[in-house]
């Protein structure tokens, strides 16, 4: 079987090539950073989560397959090493209430619509941090990485099924969230009309 | 964002999207992490974690190590051997001390080696 493009430069890291582990860094660091990041909020956090990821291809550069691209196997390792500082930490567990305080706190509300954009987005972010990490890396994986269904399936070592029943999980969650919300602040009920 | 709704066609229409909570999820968490990059010190600490791990001495052996306590166990049992042999050829010693001193070195003898074997054997076989 042909090799990839990655596959050719797992083979040169096997024979100690540190040019090609760095050409790999270079090719997946911002995508793999910022999945740490999205899943741990915490970018020392998502900065080791990287080192350790690109330290592991060069350890076990011989257990990989140069026939498939690296990216899903490396979000594998990322995924599960920001599970572990998630464990580790226990920051992601914020409960709803807090969040719904943060949001109708009297000097985040303002008529500014920079304002209530960014109040929204914190609604949102906080919504999903808020999910249960299992939830929450297939919504990392789903929405800003643009995996598959098959391909989040590969990554998260669950069947497509699961997958599909987290993401509506998710869905419904946030959509349960945001009324809530919406119920609670009516300044920007119509941002989900 | 075209990458997405190519993937969400993908589907099936129990998947599809059926409102705009998938546009806000995609752009909160857009939102989130845009802009962010790591800072170049991630990649000089990765080459200086391989640069410790191909520097780093290997360990000896486990076939190594056996070996070594293999040669303290034959070791031990030479001089366990040699000790009444000198004894038996010291001869200011008296006929009755002798006696006592062999006896005692033949009991140690049998008794010493069984300890230090023991001790050797579980040092080599850990589990």
């Amino acid at each position: 079987m042909a090799l990839s493009e990655d596959g050719q430069l797992i083979s040169q890291i096997r024979q100690g090539n540190t040019l090609a582990l760095k050409a790999l860094y270079e090719k997946y660091k911002v995508q793999v950073y910022r999945t740490a990041l999205a899943i741990t909020r915490n970018r020392e956090a998502a900065e080791d989560i990287l080192q350790d990821c690109f330290l592991k291809v060069y350890t076990h550069a011989d257990k990989l397959d140069g026939s498939v691209p690296l990216s899903p196997w490396l979000h594998r390792v990322a995924v599960n090493l920001s599970y572990n500082w998630l464990n580790r930490n226990r920051r992601w567990l914020q409960p709803l209430e807090e969040i719904i305080d943060q949001f109708v706190t009297p000097h985040r509300l303002s008529p500014e619509t920079a304002l209530e954009t960014r109040e929204l987005q914190q609604v949102v972010q906080d919504a999903i941090v808020s999910l249960p990490f299992a939830h929450r890396a297939v919504v990392v994986l789903f929405y800003l990485n643009g995996f598959s269904l098959n391909e989040i399936a590969y990554i998260l070592d669950c069947p497509v099924g699961t997958v599909k029943s987290r993401l509506h999980y998710a869905r419904q969650s946030l959509r349960r969230k945001l009324e809530r919300a919406r119920q609670l602040s009516p300044e920007i009920a119509y941002e989900f009309a | 964002m075209s990458l997405h709704r190519t993937r969400f066609t993908q589907l099936k229409p129990e998947d599809q999207p059926v409102d705009a909570i998938d546009e806000w999820m995609r752009w909160a968490l857009m939102n989130e992490v845009a802009g962010e990059l790591p800072s170049p010190r991630v990649w000089q600490n990765i080459q200086a974690k391989i640069a410790a791990h191909s520097e780093a001495t290997p360990r000896p052996s486990r076939a190594r190590g056996l070996w070594r306590n293999l040669a303290s166990l034959l070791q031990t049992y030479a001089v366990g051997f040699l000790a009444p042999l000198e004894v038996s050829l010291d001869s200011r010693l008296a006929p009755k001390e002798r006696s006592y001193l062999l006896w005692r070195e033949n009991f140690l003898l049998c008794l010493m080696p069984m300890i230090v074997d023991g001790y050797l054997l579980k040092t080599a076989f850990p589990h």
